[in-house]
């Protein structure tokens, strides 16, 4: 049988029960946002004309912008200091505000340690790019099409989604047994090897949101219209340009993602059939077992490789549906059209370039930008013979206490050890230069140090890291849950849960987070165990499954 | 002096028009558009032709771009295109390595400029 016929029906099975499942679970769920049904955008948008008056601005309760700050600082490798680019973005961002009539609002823009194509804004009023927007973009009209996109979420107040978004995962209590039934369900029909695909919390929780999130980017974007036209730049070098970026950068990385499965299907095909052979040993002497053992052994790949398959389709389906962002064709055929009536906004004109280049060109800035570049440069590739010299360039000059750049040089150690020894015999000490530069700390560094310590079995060390960073971060919710995961293990589970009482008092957000966190290794076994036989039990009544 | 002054617009102009002839014309735009206006010069008010996108041969190298226009050969022949008409693919220095060392969590902001693509 060919293993795509194998795959039509359980993928079918599993993707409609698991909807149904969640959405079951969901519209009877009580802990449904309350304030749901009357969000603005819950109910069709009307585009904004890019010509007219914005409406006005709501009324709101600023959250601590330096706060904000600290807590993105705590997220990945945290942020870029650089103090003469965020001047020129500061700039751009002052004339958007000002152009919407609320210059004296609070919020700047910040600079994401990220190699990625990221934006995003915050309650706080404050916008993160990722360096890799401020090196492609091409004109000034671009980066000034992104920051009012991101000021469009601002200033239209959708920072309020982030409480219902909040609302809405307290239902994964009741989701949680959804997916174990989905589990014992797909046991049923022969599904066990697939548990990581798409799950009913995965989808319920999508679902929830992308009503929000696809709404929320189209009125974005036609905010981010509104203003960049009015401040002069154009549509063609401003919003469609930005997006067009966005769009390759998306496709590039669904093609990377794409050609790796197709290698992990390939290396599934041959595991199945090296371990046929070796569970097959006297097929070597005759040629007909031989050959049954290796159509045993395609089969096996074959089935391995179409569950992966399915696997790889299913994420995507899921993806698609729970999609925060309308695809990005959408938005710019959306633009196109909103701008159709106004030839005069049609008009080609030159980009507003010169700002920008001179911004990139400053002294500081390139140096900047360049030694970044080289250590994006290690970290994706960090067994390159030349990976040594790039990254002691990166971690100097300006870079010198930097995280991304300390991180390259440190992952390179590790990963050539025989360079390591020569260099140090502690590769990880290269971090702790980041935690002599107040401005240029990332949690990530304090992580990575005490939990490598910790596992060399320096636990005096790796706590003294550990405190160092936790005293300098502590008002930065993304850093508890991590945190509280290294005492649990460093000075037992009992502490741990004290520190998640307090986590959850004082960050709401992450409350979820640090109690998992808190969890022992054995509580855990248990509440798995727990899970597991309850949802055997309904599945067994709903499914009459053996 | 002042005669200089245009020239040297013009000349620090150049870089800007070959740095944005990147990329190709991937689609039209609108993505509904069943043909595409074909100019004899950039700039041009009134098109000389037009290609339906299916005949276009897309995706199509940009040789140039000045102001609004793409030069591309279609069926041996030379001419322009106007940026509003067209999707263009646009390179980035973007990848995915810092992603794939720290995984980072749902954000506490509202989603960004488009969905995270690194997996």
């Amino acid at each position: 049988m060919p293993a795509n016929n194998l795959s039509a029906r359980p993928w079918r099975t599993l993707q409609t029960g698991a909807l149904a499942l969640a959405l079951t679970l969901l519209v009877g769920c009580e802990t449904m946002p309350k304030g749901m049904p009357s969000l603005p955008f819950l109910t069709p948008a009307v585009p904004v004309s890019p010509v007219a008056a914005l409406p006005p601005p709501v009324a709101r309760t600023w959250p601590d912008s330096a706060q904000d700050v600290l807590n993105q600082r705590a997220r990945g490798f945290g942020l870029v200091n650089a103090p003469e680019l965020q001047r020129y973005l500061n700039g751009v961002y002052a004339r958007i505000k000002t152009q919407a009539g609320v210059g004296n609002w609070p919020g700047g823009v910040h600079i994401l340690a990220s190699d990625a194509l990221q934006a995003y804004a915050t309650g706080a009023g404050n916008i993160y790019i990722s360096m890799p927007w401020l090196t492609s973009a091409q004109s000034e009209d671009e980066l000034a099409a992104l920051l009012s996109h991101e000021f469009g979420h601002v200033y239209l107040h959708y920072h309020e989604l982030e409480g219902a978004v909040q609302s809405a995962d307290t239902v994964t209590g009741w989701v949680a047994l959804g997916v174990g039934v989905a589990r014992k369900t797909a046991q049923a029909t022969g599904w066990n090897e697939v548990d990581s695909l798409m799950t009913a919390y995965t989808l319920g929780r999508g679902l929830v949101t992308t009503v929000y999130g696809r709404s929320q980017e189209s009125a974005a974007d036609n905010f981010g219209l509104n203003i960049s036209l009015k401040l002069g730049y154009s549509y063609e070098h401003g919003m469609k340009a930005f997006l067009e970026r966005q769009a390759s950068w998306e496709e590039d990385n669904e093609q990377r993602e794409q050609a790796r499965n197709e290698q992990m299907l390939k290396t599934i095909r041959q595991q199945a059939m090296d371990n046929a052979a070796r569970q097959n040993p006297k097929a070597g002497n005759n040629a007909v077992s031989q050959s049954l053992a290796q159509s045993s052994g395609e089969f096996s790949g074959n089935l391995g490789a179409a569950l992966q398959q399915m696997a790889f389709d299913l994420n995507k389906v899921s993806a698609k549906v729970k999609s925060e962002h309308p695809p990005i064709v959408e938005r710019i055929d959306a633009l196109g059209v909103a701008v159709a009536p106004f030839p005069d906004l049609q008009a080609s004109k030159e980009p507003v370039s010169m700002p920008l280049q001179k911004a990139l060109q400053d002294r500081r800035t390139a140096a900047l930008l360049a030694n970044y570049a080289l250590a994006f440069k290690v970290i994706n590739a960090p067994k390159e013979p030349k990976s040594l010299e790039l990254a002691r360039k990166s971690a100097s000059g300006p870079t010198a206490a930097h995280a991304v750049p300390l991180f390259a040089l440190y992952t390179m150690l590790n990963a050539q050890p025989a360079v390591a020894g020569r260099q140090k015999p502690d590769p990880g000490q290269v971090l702790e230069a980041n935690f002599l530069s107040e401005p240029d700390r990332a949690w990530k560094t304090y992580q990575e140090r005490s939990r490598r310590l910790q596992e060399g079995r320096q636990t005096a060390a790796a706590k003294k890291v550990m405190d160092q960073g936790l005293g300098y971060f502590q008002n930065a919710e993304e850093a508890w849950p991590e945190a509280i995961r290294f005492y649990g293990e460093a000075q037992g589970w009992d502490e741990a849960k004290r520190m998640a009482q307090n986590c959850g008092k004082n960050f709401r957000r992450v409350s979820a987070r640090c109690t998992q966190a808190a969890t022992s290794p054995a509580e855990q076994e248990t509440a798995e165990r727990k899970t597991k036989e309850k949802s055997d039990q309904i599945a067994k009544k709903l499914f009459k499954t053996p | 002096m002042k005669f200089h002054v245009p020239l040297l617009v013009a000349l620090l102009a150049l870089p800007v028009s070959a740095a944005i002839a990147q990329g190709k014309v991937v689609a039209p735009s609108p993505s509904t558009l069943a043909s595409l206006d074909l100019y004899d010069q950039p700039g041009a008010a009134v098109a000389v032709r037009q290609v339906s996108v299916a005949e276009a041969g897309l995706p199509l190298v940009i040789q140039s771009t000045k102001t609004g226009f793409h030069q591309v050969a279609i069926g041996g022949q030379n001419y322009w295109l106007r940026g509003l008409q067209v999707r263009i693919s646009r390179d980035s220095t973007a990848s995915c390595g810092t992603a794939s060392q720290s995984a980072l969590n749902a954000t506490i902001a509202t989603p960004g400029a488009g969905k995270d693509a690194c997996k």
